[in-house]
């Protein structure tokens, strides 16, 4: 044994997560949570209501609406943040091998950025087209 | 004890399935599929906006019979998930922790993913509005 057995457990375990913070974690996991009930059910009875029946043009006049844009860019970020969040913990969870972690960490990291940079951008597009 | 001989508990393969361990692994399942499906609608966002023949390519699976199961299947892990995750809020703020609660909160979740997804999928799909 190395001279790690010095080190007491808490003092090793302490930021070795990928979120260093475990509590801040916890709270955006959650907050983000309840933000996505509320988004998810307007968007789903938005989509019912209108977007169902929408043709393209239709569902792009849709979007350019203001409170559509910005509630629909609100949405994809806290989705985004929610489901970045989410993976890496399961990642963090189950895969035990440093190389593959990182490279999981980093290709959710890379997706989930560009994803959300993406969908906010198509929105700000369709509501600043005019 | 060195970290070699430490003792692997539960063993998985022999653990009998419980409603509790089930369904929470089944959030986790639920969790990555919607991650999933978060992307495809970003798709189709940037086909709307941007790519008429990605819309059309949507527009097209989403009327096939595999699409509309996807589809379903999608909508199932939305409303598990939704339902699951407000379970685990009403956890986490300090309520329902009594086993036997537990597994009343757990059929009732599985109850209302059945019924919200049934409703879903008529909304959806049926001539009701």
């Amino acid at each position: 044994m190395k001279h790690t057995h010095f080190i007491d457990p808490l003092k090793k375990a302490k930021g070795a997560g990928k979120f260093k913070h475990g509590l801040e974690q916890w709270k955006v996991m959650r907050i983000t949570s309840v933000f996505l009930i509320v988004l998810t059910l307007w968007f789903f009875s938005a989509f019912v209501s209108e977007l169902r029946v929408a043709t393209q043009s239709e569902f792009v006049q849709w979007m350019a609406r203001p409170w559509n844009a910005v509630l629909l860019s609100v949405l994809i970020l806290v989705a985004g943040m929610h489901s970045y969040r989410g993976l890496s913990e399961v990642v963090e969870d189950y895969v035990q091998c440093t190389v593959s972690k990182i490279s999981l960490f980093l290709g959710i990291q890379l997706s989930h950025l560009l994803g959300v940079c993406v969908g906010v951008f198509c929105v700000l597009s369709a509501a600043l087209r005019g | 004890m060195s970290q070699k001989s430490r003792p692997l508990s539960p063993h998985l393969q022999i653990y009998k399935p419980q409603l509790t361990s089930v369904m929470s692994i089944f959030h986790r399942f639920a969790g990555i599929a919607l991650s999933g499906g978060f992307f495809l609608l970003l798709g189709f966002f940037y086909g709307v906006v941007f790519n008429e023949r990605l819309y059309t390519c949507y527009m097209t699976c989403a009327d096939t019979l595999w699409g509309k199961g996807i589809i379903l299947g999608f909508m199932t892990a939305f409303w598990y998930h939704f339902a699951n995750g407000i379970r685990h809020l009403v956890w986490d703020a300090g309520y329902d922790l009594e086993l036997k609660d537990v597994y009343t909160s757990g059929y009732f979740v599985i109850t209302m993913t059945v019924l919200l997804t049934f409703i879903t999928a008529l909304l959806f799909w049926g001539k009701l509005i």
